[in-house]
């Protein structure tokens, strides 16, 4: 089974009509997978590897948390770790790291909540 | 981790020695221990510069004074000291040859203060070694790659869509117990799994939900003051349901398979490696020599599908040994300056049975010199010599640590004993490992 990394305390502050735009990193060599995002509002974007998606503007994500859900597997043999960026407006919020042998497939997941300003 | 056997235990017929076989003419993983004949207890393989730094100032000095460490063996790839961000696609398939050089390309140390001479003096040697591997992949070899790509990115797309609704679920303030979260996801996950199979399986998305749901009682109770406890529980069920329903649903095995596959790529692999030392002959650093250098070229093809239990293995290696060094300190050694070997492998494997079957030429030679011409100019003749051996081994996997083997053939024709060559080994071989130290 794959090892579940949550961050489940991670907020954001946006401007009501600003658009907010999420990007997934891979910073470590030879990963694989996805990233399916949760909003309270009417877009639910998926990335694949490295990419980024439009979440909505702050009026859309004020009302609950985001989730952001990554399934992650690295089969390169030379690379040790698992390690990923995740963006918000081009500003880190998260860089996950993890040595390959605790595990080399894992579930990162951000709960982020959006503040309106 | 590299695995080495070691024999401990042999039925000898009718010989003395082992034959030198082609594997053991392969570029060796660490060039530098190679040539010096060092087996380390540990291979410090530093990640970083600094660790470079570290492990080579605290092993090399000590008092402020440079010293030769005694079983030392590092290996350092400088490429991979940092992360590139590349995916998984540019990982296995570098688009230019300087650039599988640049990844590939390892340098190595090693030292012993145990290096015994022809009249038993023991001294200190350093050797130095670089190596790197150029893959050549067939066509079946990036089918393979997409294929194993594509699957799972299907499977990640299914987990991750119910995991994120899953998750999301835990801030929602109308669900207090099992029930309540089972009505709020079913539907979620038929329609995801319905994503992933397209409308002409819904039959099929509708059997896996049942299956997952099937167990769903046996999950920890709804906390919701801590739903997080239950939604873990519930998306391993999500997994190991979907595992259960199809292999190209099986995430882990996919995964596992695909990571076995990229360590025994198909295609052509070419190993290029050099190695050379220097000894101390009188263990002070104001007398030194370099008695040998060594480059081995070995290309591999590893067979796809039906015929992947096959491997073809061809070796060349050229060594160079300074004659006057071996003639002063290994009087009793006969040595050429100049050393080819080459030669060609079959091997077969299936299941625990393994066959291998090898051919290989030697050629030495070494120039004397043997006069002077009429113009002034040094006269040379070569003193040459020419061998071949055939081997055929054959090997029984008892465990994963015994493996029995049995070789026929005939040898090179050793320094001792001249006329005898036939080679008949019953040997039991028992694995060790040598550790690999990560700084």
């Amino acid at each position: 089974m794959s090892k579940i990394y949550r961050y489940k305390d991670l907020s954001f502050s946006v401007g009501e009509n600003e658009a907010v735009n999420f990007k997934v990193e891979f910073i470590s060599d030879g990963n694989i997978g996805t990233t399916t995002i949760t909003t309270p509002g009417p877009l639910d974007p998926i990335i694949y590897n490295t990419g980024s998606a439009l979440l909505g503007t702050g009026r859309d994500l004020k009302d609950d948390s985001t989730v952001s859900f990554s399934v992650i597997s690295n089969p390169a043999p030379l690379e040790d770790e698992i390690r990923i960026k995740y963006y918000i407006n081009n500003k880190v919020i998260l860089e996950h790291v993890n040595l390959k042998e605790v595990a080399s497939q894992v579930h990162i997941i951000l709960v982020i909540k959006f503040n309106v300003l | 981790m590299k695995k080495m056997f070691t024999t401990v235990l042999f039925v000898g017929l009718c010989f003395i020695a082992y034959p030198q076989e082609l594997t053991s003419l392969n570029a060796p993983s660490s060039p530098a221990a190679s040539i010096i004949g060092l087996q380390p207890n540990a291979v410090l393989s530093p990640k970083t510069y600094k660790a470079l730094e570290a492990a080579l100032y605290s092993n090399f000095t000590h008092n402020n004074s440079l010293v030769i460490p005694n079983d030392f063996a590092l290996e350092f790839t400088p490429y991979w000291t940092k992360n590139h961000g590349l995916s998984l696609r540019d990982y296995l398939f570098p688009k230019m040859i300087s650039e599988q050089i640049k990844r590939t390309s390892s340098f190595s140390v090693a030292s012993s203060n145990n290096f015994v001479l022809g009249d038993s003096s023991v001294t200190s040697v350093v050797g130095w070694g670089y190596r790197t591997t150029l893959h050549f992949p067939c066509k079946s070899d990036v089918q393979k790659v997409n294929s194993f790509s594509s699957k799972l990115y299907n499977v990640s797309i299914i987990i991750a869509g119910i995991g994120s609704r899953a998750n999301a679920f835990a801030t929602d303030k109308s669900i207090k117990n099992r029930i309540d979260y089972k009505e709020k996801i079913r539907p979620i996950v038929v329609d995801t799994i319905l994503k992933y199979l397209g409308h002409k399986g819904f039959s099929k998305a509708t059997e896996i939900t049942n299956r997952i749901f099937k167990n769903y009682s046996s999950l920890p109770l709804y906390d919701p003051s801590n739903p997080y406890e239950f939604i873990d529980a519930f998306m391993e069920l999500v997994e190991i349901e979907l595992s259960q329903a199809s292999p190209e649903l099986d995430h882990a095995k996919i995964f596992n398979e695909f990571e076995d596959y990229i360590k025994k790529r198909e295609g052509l692999l070419i190993d290029f490696a050099y190695a050379g030392y220097v000894n101390f002959p009188t263990n002070t650093f104001s007398i030194s020599t370099l008695p040998q250098h060594s480059i081995w070229i070995t290309p591999t093809y590893q067979f796809k599908d039906s015929a992947s239990f096959l491997k073809v293995m061809g070796v060349f290696r050229y060594q160079f040994y300074d004659v006057d060094y071996y003639k002063r300190y290994f009087p009793a050694s006969k040595v050429y300056q100049n050393n080819v070997d080459y030669g060609l492998a079959i091997a077969l494997e299936y299941n625990k049975f393994s066959l291998q079957l090898e051919a290989v030429g030697r050629r030495s030679d070494t120039e004397i010199p043997s006069g002077i011409f009429i113009n002034g100019k040094e006269l040379y003749s070569k003193d040459k010599k020419s061998d071949f051996q055939c081997i055929g081994t054959f090997n029984y996997k008892l465990t994963d640590n015994f493996t029995l083997s049995y070789s026929l053939g005939d040898r090179f024709e050793p320094i001792l004993n001249p006329g005898s060559t036939l080679v008949s080994l019953l040997s039991l071989n028992i694995g060790f490992t040598t550790k690999q130290e990560v700084k």
